[in-house]
């Protein structure tokens, strides 16, 4: 689907680009990074810091944009770090840049958070044309799963936020089968897939909890690899799939109530 | 006086009178139903002249427990939450304990043990004259989200009153409240320092002021430790409470104050524990009481060892060790310490929430937080993980670098004593977290029942 060449073909190593690291590191998604360390051959990881300009903005031969969950504070100072390069940031999107952006992260490439509670706006990248209501006295958590192409995938969400599509033909990356969708209202589309930008909610070791999602991604990107510690993530993952198509199991979490309900 | 208060402070007390009497052990439920019948109880009872209240992350409970041990023996009139729960209905609870029926109060000095999540539920209505806030780490991400977060719950709940006793060395909880007065406690350089992090955790990386990457003079776990930045010269506060020059032969340790310096014993090897106690010191120095009081108390009061026990049968050890569910900071701790212990180990990984287990499906990103690492070790010949999420354990275990022959998953709880290797001069390890104290008791009396058949 990338119509580029891949990584390995061009007779180099795959680059990834992990932004924003330091702060870039809630619930395990590190671990994002580390996988893919350990499965590809001679992976090179850029880790790019909140005073560096990114570099996929700077030469063209980054493979793969890495960006997860991050506070709330976290998220305001990544987008004014990233705001400098606003235009940048679209042009290389729509060239066909690849971005893996989970959890809390998407909602920077949007048009703005509003805080319902503390009645603040942040104004967004103002990439995508979607918006995000924050709340955070309401925190929702569910499990996640869905279809990508013709793959299953299985996650979690557990966040403040709900976010909204001002554009029906905004494409989602994932199609919800059950848990929440990208909102409450929404029931199918979850995440934004644009050309080669991928973004979805789903957040913690993604990479890790749905092995054949990450060999698709990596073939496409054309590297070479083969995924570490596969026979115990298809063992996991064949386990957590067959609980979440289990119409027992309990889909979300309420805080308040502190109980669990089933949805969907 | 709201009638809806008089008529809740009656019913609490029957129900004290009516829970004796059945034999019931519902520590909450007066303070239940008080709020139940009356939302603004907390606000309206009267309370003891001081308050204290702990919290944070870790160790609220240790810190709760020293600083009433040494109040009952200053013979001092206080009242606390240690048989009822730290949440809102708890606090009600010893309220109505600490009152008569006509509301007279019957205590000089309050200490509160607070979840802190239950901030804004409990802060406002309690006119707290000191909190002590240990640390803010990462918790259970459902409930918690995460440790910024609770800080801003904690910093909208408190008065301007409140005097904070914080901890100079975790910069997550010690920026809270600027207007509020305050002091800081914090432990110096110690030789088991590091300069780098070698946790997954470590949410204190970026200057607040320049966000440039943060260097530690000296960090001792997670961010733990003493921050300064090298660009713009921002750095962890000065401690006005300090320990330094740790003896752990001696079981010794120098406290330094506004009184100056002085030995005390150590309570606790761990650190987390020097914490603790420091704490205390710190308190009590705020209080008023000068060192000779404090050495008195000190050799007094001791530190319970309920969250670790341990036994040999025959020539094996088994020991019981708290790790709670969900969170990995304190799974951590507990990897660092079973990982310095003597003997060959085999460990059996029981904190798996069995509670969510039951309805939904528990979230396991705190595996990837939590050092697992530490168990990859050789001394470490075999893990059992089990239940519904067994292979993610075992995932996780194989990403730590831990090989497969060493790892054994089982279904159910039944089969884990029967899967133990069980060698001979070897040590096991049950981690349990609270959702599975039972269980792991029950395990840890198969186990005995076959290393006495194995090893008889």
């Amino acid at each position: 689907m990338s119509g580029d060449q891949g990584a390995y073909q061009r007779g180099k190593s795959m680059i990834l680009e992990f932004l924003y690291p330091e702060i870039c590191n809630l619930y395990g998604e590190a671990f994002n990074v580390r996988y893919l360390e350990e499965s590809v051959q001679d992976l090179k990881v850029i880790r790019t810091h909140l005073n560096d300009k990114p570099r996929f903005l700077v030469s063209d031969d980054v493979d793969l944009v890495y960006m997860g969950m991050m506070t709330e504070s976290s998220q305001v100072l990544a987008i004014e770090k990233l705001k400098a390069y606003q235009k940048e940031i679209a042009t290389a999107i729509e060239k066909g840049q690849r971005f893996m952006v989970t959890g809390n992260a998407l909602e920077i490439f949007g048009d703005h958070i509003y805080d319902v509670e503390d009645k603040e706006k942040t104004e967004a990248l103002k990439i995508f044309p979607f918006h995000t209501k924050r709340a955070k006295m309401k925190r929702y958590s569910s499990l996640f799963l869905g279809d990508f192409n013709d793959l299953k995938i299985v996650g979690y969400k557990s966040q403040f936020t709900k976010s909204y599509y001002d554009d029906d033909t905004l494409e989602p990356l994932f199609k919800t089968k059950r848990g929440t969708a990208f909102n409450d209202e929404e029931k199918v589309k979850e995440g934004i897939r644009y050309k080669n930008f991928m973004a979805t909610y789903l957040l913690g070791p993604l990479f890790i909890m749905n092995p054949y999602f990450t060999k698709w991604l990596l073939e496409s990107i054309g590297a070479k690899f083969k995924l570490a510690n596969e026979d115990a993530a298809l063992d996991a993952y064949k386990a957590r799939l067959k609980e979440y198509s289990d119409p027992n199991t309990g889909f979300g979490y309420s805080l308040k109530k502190s109980k669990v309900y089933h949805s969907n | 006086m709201k009638l809806r208060f008089i008529l809740a402070l009656i019913v609490a007390k029957l129900s004290i009178i009516a829970l004796k009497i059945t034999k019931h052990n519902a520590t909450n439920m007066p303070g239940y139903l008080a709020l139940r019948i009356c939302p603004d109880f907390i606000k309206l009872v009267n309370k003891p002249k001081r308050i204290i209240v702990v919290t944070g992350t870790n160790g609220k409970t240790t810190v709760s427990n020293l600083i009433n041990d040494s109040f009952k023996y200053l013979k001092l009139s206080v009242l606390n939450n240690s048989l009822g729960s730290n949440i809102n209905t708890g606090i009600a609870a010893a309220l109505i304990y600490g009152v008569s029926l006509f509301n007279r109060e019957k205590y000089d000095i309050g200490v509160f043990e607070i979840d802190e999540r239950s901030a804004p539920r409990v802060y406002p209505y309690l006119d707290i004259d000191y909190l002590i806030i240990t640390n803010l780490s990462r918790d259970s991400l459902v409930r918690n989200a995460h440790p910024e977060y609770i800080a801003s719950l904690i910093e909208k709940s408190l008065d301007k009153k409140t005097k904070l006793i914080l901890n100079a060395d975790d910069m997550i909880s010690n920026g809270i409240a600027k207007e509020n007065e305050r002091v800081y406690f914090g432990i110096e350089k110690m030789d088991s320092d590091l300069t780098t992090s070698r946790n997954l955790i470590n949410d204190i990386t970026v200057c607040p002021h320049c966000h440039s990457e943060l260097s530690y003079e000296y960090l001792r776990y997670s961010n733990i430790g003493k921050v300064y930045c090298p660009k713009c010269g921002f750095k962890s506060p000065d401690y006005d409470y300090s320990f330094k020059d740790v003896d752990l032969k001696k079981m010794e340790v120098t406290f330094t104050s506004k009184l100056g310096e002085k030995r005390f014993r150590l309570l606790n090897e761990s650190v987390f524990n020097m914490y603790n106690e420091l704490i205390l010191l710190s308190l009590l120095v705020e209080l008023g009481y000068d060192y000779d009081t404090l050495e008195d108390i000190i050799k007094h009061i001791g530190i319970t060892k309920s969250r670790y026990n341990s036994e040999i049968i025959n020539d094996i050890e088994i020991a019981m060790q708290m790790a709670k569910d969900k969170n990995a900071y304190a799974c951590s701790r507990a990897f660092e310490y079973i990982s310095s212990r003597p003997r060959n180990k085999e460990i059996v990984l029981m904190m798996n929430c069995t509670r969510d287990a039951k309805e939904w499906s528990e979230l396991v990103c705190w595996l990837y937080e939590a050092d697992f690492e530490l168990l990859n070790r050789d001394d470490i010949i075999h893990v059992i993980t089990y239940g519904k999420r067994g292979l993610d354990f075992r995932m996780r275990l194989r990403e730590a670098g831990i090989k497969d022959e060493k790892i054994t998953v089982v279904n159910d709880l039944k089969d884990i004593a029967q899967a133990l290797w069980l060698k001979k001069g070897s040590a096991v390890y049950v981690l349990y977290g609270s959702d599975s104290v039972n269980g792991a008791f029950g395990v840890c009396q198969a186990i005995r029942e076959r290393i006495k058949e194995v090893r008889a």
